[in-house]
């Protein structure tokens, strides 16, 4: 029981995570994350809701979100602008947008009551209801398994393909990549676009599986702690993927504390970020210890 | 990765600044072309009558002296949140945590006149308060970037959600009086309201004049004063300013506290001056709206005022277009967020340019698109196209 709430808790932050992963790689903070599975998140529900088919709202989270990453690769690849600046307009962009939509299509701005509910189809194991950890496996929702497939996927991608090494060298040697004759920035806009269909997904799996319907601001800062959990994990595929998980047992965790005691909900919501804080101090002096010597602040 | 790339600081004393604040006003008269089109589009989306509502935005605040004032007091605030994030992006720091800063210092700030004895000026108390709030708020990421290596953009989003808590938690633990069905303090004492002047029907409060006087103190220490030199040489290059034996180190914690400090005044002010209580979601996004002030001015201090009183305007317009049309104020949400990439887009022209010329072969060989603004140091080992 409290395994398969982890997973549900966990995928949203692991498939963000890694998209923060592959952009932030490829030398493209997507601090966009946030916005990204929000609109997803609403996209989802609107989707599936409509069509009544939970693919078809999977499908128009990850096309919306795309979309969304385009924008930012636009305005940063070619119109120059300042990356985590334009990421914080797509940020808030998906925070008033979401909320126009909704209120234009159902008169609320608060949650999409108004519109069926739709759910995301579950990949059931037949013959699992007694086996300890694959129960808690079966019946989870196709974006949980795609995010249990997420690490052995991003390690092929970054081992075994070309765009994993393009994309690695994009972000630590653009001239290497210059210099093989390549576009740096076709790299970075399929780390972008890869990165946005992995928020679209976890926008889709909160508002169609962990929880059921969309509510404004949903996401409430799953997208930043998603890029923490990337610093926290040392920037691999392996650490993002475990730090991210660690957060969705952080959740499932809170959930139910919040339900059999009071202890504080504040308190365990900031838990993830003093954690990504302490991260990112240790990590620095850790660079620190490494660098030392070569100077100063960067 | 530093603001200073974004933000060109053209050197004054040249016929260059000139052509800049030209270029500069043609922009800003573009800008709120811009923006026009772009709330009236999301109105037609979203109102049923969105030439009315369009309406009631544009004029709003005019409609009665209550709302002018209101206006005006929200522009005070958007000064202040304005002229901290102007600070810190001058020094070439990347923190967006003036959100968090706020909600600390109006934190201090109200938790201070709420247990002190009522007595004349005792606002005073309650800004000071606020303020140093704010700077050790902003110290915290500063110390950590200058000495611990931490990238400033990720500790300010965190502790932007840790200080959004930590404002409920304390709310909800210790200043709620438990006649409150929800997260909110008692008012505040009359003498800890931040004065204010009637003029006939208008009322206008301190925290204009204030706020002002706060954008000019910014502009001083930035243009005038050794430390704000340091900062703004740290801001433009690391290396030259380490070369030339500055205080690398203590211009990046400092420049990011003083941004805090600013920004916790912004709080304390919001608190004594506009809710005269504390509020669960008493910020109301202003840290980033600040963000949008500071970069239509391009971090000019002196600006500060006149970008906040034009999006002052646009924002109460929004909260009273809710009340009279009943169209959602995130419409503003959504201009912020197209109006921040406006503002950003640096090369739209150049852009497009490019794209055009590309046509034509170009030198016989390949061209190699311009590279990302953050990647500058590995273009410039680029052997050019």
């Amino acid at each position: 029981m409290l395994l398969s709430t982890i997973l549900q808790n966990a995928a949203p932050y692991v498939l963000a995570a890694t998209g923060c992963l592959l952009a932030d790689r490829a030398g493209v903070v997507n601090i966009a994350s946030e916005g990204m599975m929000l609109f997803g998140a609403l996209a989802a529900v609107l989707g599936a809701g409509y069509s009544g088919f939970g693919l078809v709202g999977l499908l128009a989270a990850i096309v919306v979100a795309s979309l969304l990453a385009a924008i930012l690769a636009i305005f940063h690849l070619h119109l120059r602008a300042n990356l985590i600046l334009a990421g914080l307009a797509v940020n808030l962009l998906a925070t008033g947008g979401t909320v126009l939509v909704l209120y234009s299509l159902t008169g609320r701005t608060g949650d999409s009551s108004g519109i069926p509910q739709g759910s995301l189809p579950e990949i059931a194991i037949p013959g699992a209801e007694h086996v300890p950890v694959l129960a808690s496996l079966s019946g989870q929702s196709i974006v949980v398994w795609l995010a249990l497939i997420s690490l052995p996927a991003t390690l092929y991608l970054w081992h075994r393909t070309r765009l994993g090494l393009y994309i690695r060298a994009a972000g630590e040697s653009e001239s290497a990549l210059v210099e093989s004759g390549l576009r740096p920035n076709r790299v970075r806009w399929a780390a972008l676009l890869l990165s946005g269909l992995l928020c679209g997904m976890a926008g889709a799996q909160l508002s169609l599986s962990t929880t059921h319907g969309f509510v404004r601001d949903m996401v409430a800062g799953r997208g930043f702690i998603a890029l923490g959990a990337m610093y926290l994990g040392a920037r691999t595929p392996v650490g993002t993927f475990v730090a991210a998980s660690l957060f969705g047992v952080l959740d499932a965790v809170a959930t139910v504390l919040q339900v059999r005691t009071n202890f504080s909900t504040q308190i365990l919501l900031s838990i993830p970020y003093v954690a990504i804080l302490l991260a990112l101090f240790l990590n620095g002096q850790r660079l620190r210890r490494v660098r030392r010597g070569i100077g100063g602040v960067s | 990765m530093s603001a200073s790339e974004t933000i060109a600081v053209v050197p004054r004393q040249s016929g260059a600044w000139r052509r800049a604040v030209l270029r500069g006003g043609g922009r800003l008269a573009a800008t709120v072309a811009l923006a026009i089109i772009v709330i009236f589009v999301l109105l037609a989306m979203s109102a049923d009558d969105p030439a009315a509502a369009l309406g009631s935005l544009l004029s709003g605040p005019f409609t009665s002296s209550f709302r002018t004032g209101q206006w005006l007091s929200d522009s005070a605030n958007l000064m202040l949140s304005g002229a901290a994030v102007a600070m810190v992006f001058r020094a070439g720091q990347f923190s967006l945590g003036a959100e968090g800063q706020i909600l600390v210092g109006a934190l201090a700030a109200g938790a201070a006149v709420l247990h002190l004895p009522s007595f004349p000026g005792v606002f005073v108390v309650g800004l000071t308060l606020g303020a140093l709030a704010g700077f050790l708020f902003g110290l915290v990421p500063g110390l950590m970037k200058a000495y611990g290596g931490s990238d400033e953009i990720v500790s300010t989003l965190m502790l932007n959600y840790v200080a959004t808590y930590g404002f409920a938690l304390l709310i909800n633990r210790y200043l709620q009086p438990a006649s409150a069905g929800y997260p909110v303090s008692d008012f505040f004492d009359p003498a800890a309201f931040l004065p204010s002047l009637r003029i006939g029907q208008l009322t206008i409060g301190l925290a204009l004049p204030f706020a002002i006087g706060c954008c000019v103190a910014v502009w001083y220490l930035i243009n005038w004063t050794k430390t704000g030199f340091e900062m703004g040489a740290v801001g433009a290059s690391v290396p030259f300013a380490q070369a030339t034996g500055m205080r690398v180190r203590r211009s990046v914690w400092l420049s990011m506290a003083l941004s805090g400090l600013i920004a916790g005044l912004a709080g304390a002010v919001i608190a004594e001056g506009s809710t005269h209580r504390l509020i669960v979601g008493l910020s109301a996004n202003i840290g980033f709206d600040g963000i949008l002030v500071a970069l239509l001015t391009a971090n000019r201090p002196l600006l500060i005022p006149l970008a906040a009183v034009a999006y002052g305007y646009i924002r109460t317009g929004g909260d009273i277009a809710q009340l009279s049309s009943g169209i959602p104020r995130e419409v503003i949400t959504t201009l912020q967020g197209f109006l921040i990439l406006a503002v950003t887009a640096r090369a739209p022209l150049a852009w497009i340019r490019h794209r055009a010329g590309r046509r034509r072969p170009a030198h016989g060989g390949p061209v190699i698109p311009g590279p990302a603004p953050l990647r500058a140091a590995a273009s410039s080992q680029r052997t050019g196209s």
